[in-house]
């Protein structure tokens, strides 16, 4: 069963459409990506999720039902932009935010210090938050989002700030979370931590779902007979049965003719005597679908995978 | 209710304990009682010293200037007319020599033609700015004995001409104080400026506040884990008791200041208050800081950043800035239509109906109607305020307009 069920919302500001009918669900123990380029209606569709705002059609349903005061205690949210009292202490700032999640003191008071370890924190938990680093305030807030064992979490470019350590212990936080069989929503313009992290995504441009579905799905149906080849000969100027040419950085890209498969152009390669060092199907990356599904991204052009 | 008490003591606390906010509070009662203990112990020398310093740095002197008539009017100049500050010299070399032996401060001379022309010209040997006019008000009141024959009578009605007398055509609304007393102006011109100034600071800490958690990126955070409704209410029952502690404090300090300040003032007996005012007060400070809290939280949440919020709170003071210069009609005529209108409108009716109150005779079904009406438009204002908070205008940067402000409040 879903744990947040979006159906049909939209959402309008004026002159501009911030939401149009955008529909999915997260079920429990997915990492679920909600991508998007900038101004695509990604934080609007959150803080509709998180009740801050009222859709003006449709309806989202959380762990059962319409948000409550009782539900908001079982979410943990991160805010793109950093959300911190920047004039008091940081153990103070996260007791508060930490009460208002219903935690009690005896609570946060066992839990806290841990945290603070885990993050790296606890050296620094009576300095002013303004007085902490961007990467220390991420790490902060990332220690508001989890402290009390939500259900549901929905992180905004968790990354940001974070150095090569601190950006893998986020992501094996992430993991632990998804394996504990948490609900998790990522949004993020970063594409390799979608690929390493998201089982499933949507896509959002404009307001409105372009690609929504399993991200092997979406690999598979964006899925080319293209081959990568890396070889240390010269190759002949053309090859029977490859359409075109292509040099990479340090791979040759070969492009089929249509009905030519993968292995018909291994064996022709072969057979020609050529010395290959590496042979693959080239998949496409996310960056390449993101941006061949955000350029073609027309109304009406969805695909529900 | 959790949350609300949880949002409640965590701005009362932040609040109190604020560096900037304890400062004020001891700063504010501490430097007048320094500047009040000193003069208050100053010694007589001291005090000339001190007064020195006003009037030039020369000590006041005692010696009376002469006046020279040249038009036959001055024939008399008794002492309790002019203190002993002015002599007749019947000559002006005679005085110009006095002057010279140190006799004379200065001298006057009346013009030949004085009634045509009515000119008097002073005569004396160093210019100050402060002091140089100090005489001509004895001078005139010496003339003026002279014109009106030398009458005393006629003198001490021409100095005092009107003694009015008030009253009340309705007895059940009768003032209670004396208007003679100047006090019965001092006192409600006290109170106003003191409620105006209470309501109007205390209500720009829930602006601060909601401009602050904006630019600070923590609304997002907060509006995840509270009811919009729960986080106004906590914000503005915290800063609404931090701020009547702050008053409390205060008050107590000038009550205490006032009494016991010994040699340099003693408080009247007629600013004992009624304790009835005293409620009154409290319930008129909760109802207004409410309202104007609730409209400065409003502008904090729609405006884009704190300093834009501060620039547009003026339309929302207005009420209060139009009562303050209508003080005196107020005072004057404190059941007029006026005084009676501005303390039953919701925006005014808290310093209005305070200066009245104070006055005395407001009848009981108008202190009911003024306190009855604003808490319905709080009511009103706090649902408003909430829903504003749910509003894309908290989390984005658009520009500020007052039309849009009040159409955001009423939407539903």
């Amino acid at each position: 069963m879903q744990s947040i069920h979006v159906e049909h919302i939209s959402k309008r500001f004026g002159d501009t459409q911030a939401v149009r009918d955008v529909s999915f669900d997260v079920v429990p123990g997915e990492i679920f990506g909600l991508l998007g380029p900038n101004g695509s209606g990604k934080t609007t569709t959150i803080r509709i999720i998180l009740d801050i705002l009222k859709p003006d059609s449709g309806s989202v349903s959380i762990l059962g039902g319409a948000m409550s005061e009782a539900k908001k205690n079982q979410i943990g949210y991160l805010p793109e932009e950093r959300g911190l009292y920047q004039d008091i202490l940081l153990d103070k700032c996260l007791e508060y935010l930490a009460t208002l999640k219903g935690m009690s003191p005896q609570q946060i008071k066992q839990k806290l210090p841990a945290y603070l370890d885990e993050f790296d924190l606890s050296s620094h938990r009576k300095k002013k938050v303004k007085e902490l680093s961007k990467g220390m305030q991420q790490k902060a807030q990332l220690i508001a989002t989890l402290i009390h064992n939500p259900q549901v979490i929905i992180i905004d470019e968790p990354f940001s700030a974070l150095d090569p350590v601190n950006t893998q212990l986020v992501k094996d936080i992430l993991k632990q979370q998804r394996s504990a069989g948490k609900t998790i929503i990522m949004c993020t313009h970063q594409m390799n931590q979608v690929e390493q992290l998201c089982d499933k995504i949507v896509l959002v441009d404009k307001g409105e779902v372009l690609l929504y579905g399993g991200l092997q799905q979406i690999y598979e149906s964006f899925a080319t007979d293209d081959v990568r080849i890396n070889t240390s000969m010269e190759l002949p100027p053309s090859i029977p049965g490859v359409r075109k040419i292509e040099r990479l950085n340090t791979m040759i890209k070969l492009e089929p003719q249509p009905g030519v498969k993968p292995q018909e152009i291994l064996n022709t390669l072969v057979s020609q005597g050529i010395q290959l060092n590496a042979f693959e199907i080239a998949v496409p990356s996310l960056d390449e679908i993101f941006i061949k599904v955000v350029k073609k991204g027309e109304p009406g052009d969805e695909q529900d995978l | 209710m959790n949350k609300t008490w949880s949002v409640f003591k965590h701005e009362f606390l932040k609040t109190v304990s604020r560096r900037s906010f304890i400062l004020t509070l001891i700063l504010v009662p501490l430097v007048p009682a320094v500047i009040l203990w000193i003069l208050g112990n100053l010694s007589d020398s001291q005090s000339q010293s001190l007064q020195q310093v006003f009037t030039g740095g020369q000590p006041q002197s005692a010696l009376p200037y002469g006046a020279v008539d040249h038009s036959g009017l001055l024939t008399e100049a008794p002492d309790w007319v002019t203190g002993g500050s002015i002599v007749l010299v019947p000559s002006s070399e005679e005085a110009r020599l006095q002057v010279q032996q140190g006799k004379l401060k200065g001298y006057y001379e009346v013009a030949e033609d004085y009634l045509e022309s009515g000119r008097v010209t002073l005569y004396r040997e160093d210019v100050n700015p402060v002091t140089g006019f100090e005489q001509t008000g004895v001078m005139e009141n010496l003339i003026a004995y002279n014109l009106l024959g030398r009458n005393q009578d006629l003198y001490l009605r021409y100095t005092n001409p009107v003694s009015f007398v008030l009253e009340e055509v309705n007895p059940a609304i009768a003032e209670t104080r004396d208007t003679e007393d100047p006090l019965a102006f001092f006192i409600p011109y006290g109170v106003t400026l003191f409620f105006y100034m209470i309501v109007f600071i205390t209500s720009s800490m829930l602006l601060n506040t909601v401009g602050k958690d904006k630019d600070n990126r923590v609304m997002e955070m907060l509006l995840s884990s509270v009811k919009p409704t729960s986080l106004f209410v906590g914000k503005l029952t915290g800063l609404g008791l931090a701020s009547l502690l702050q008053l409390a404090i205060w008050f107590g300090a000038a009550l205490a200041l006032l009494r016991f300040s010994g040699r340099t003032f003693s408080l009247p007996m007629d600013l004992n208050f009624s304790p009835a005012l005293y409620i009154y007060g409290i319930l008129f400070f909760i109802v207004g800081f409410v309202y104007y809290g609730s409209l400065m939280a409003g502008i904090g949440a729609m405006a884009p950043n704190l300093r834009e919020g501060s620039q547009s709170t003026f339309m929302v003071a207005l009420p209060l800035i139009l009562t303050l210069v209508s003080i005196n009609s107020l005072i004057q005529m404190p059941h007029g239509s006026l005084a009676t209108i501005l303390s039953l409108l919701p925006p005014t009716a808290p310093v209005a109906m305070m200066t009245r109150l104070t006055i005395g005779g407001v009848p009981g079904w108008q202190i009911g109607l003024a306190l009855g009406l604003l808490a319905l438009i709080d009511v009103f204002l706090i649902k408003g305020v909430a829903n504003l908070f749910r509003s894309q205008h908290l989390l984005t940067g658009s520009k500020f307009s007052f039309k849009l402000f009040l159409r955001e409040l009423v939407r539903r």
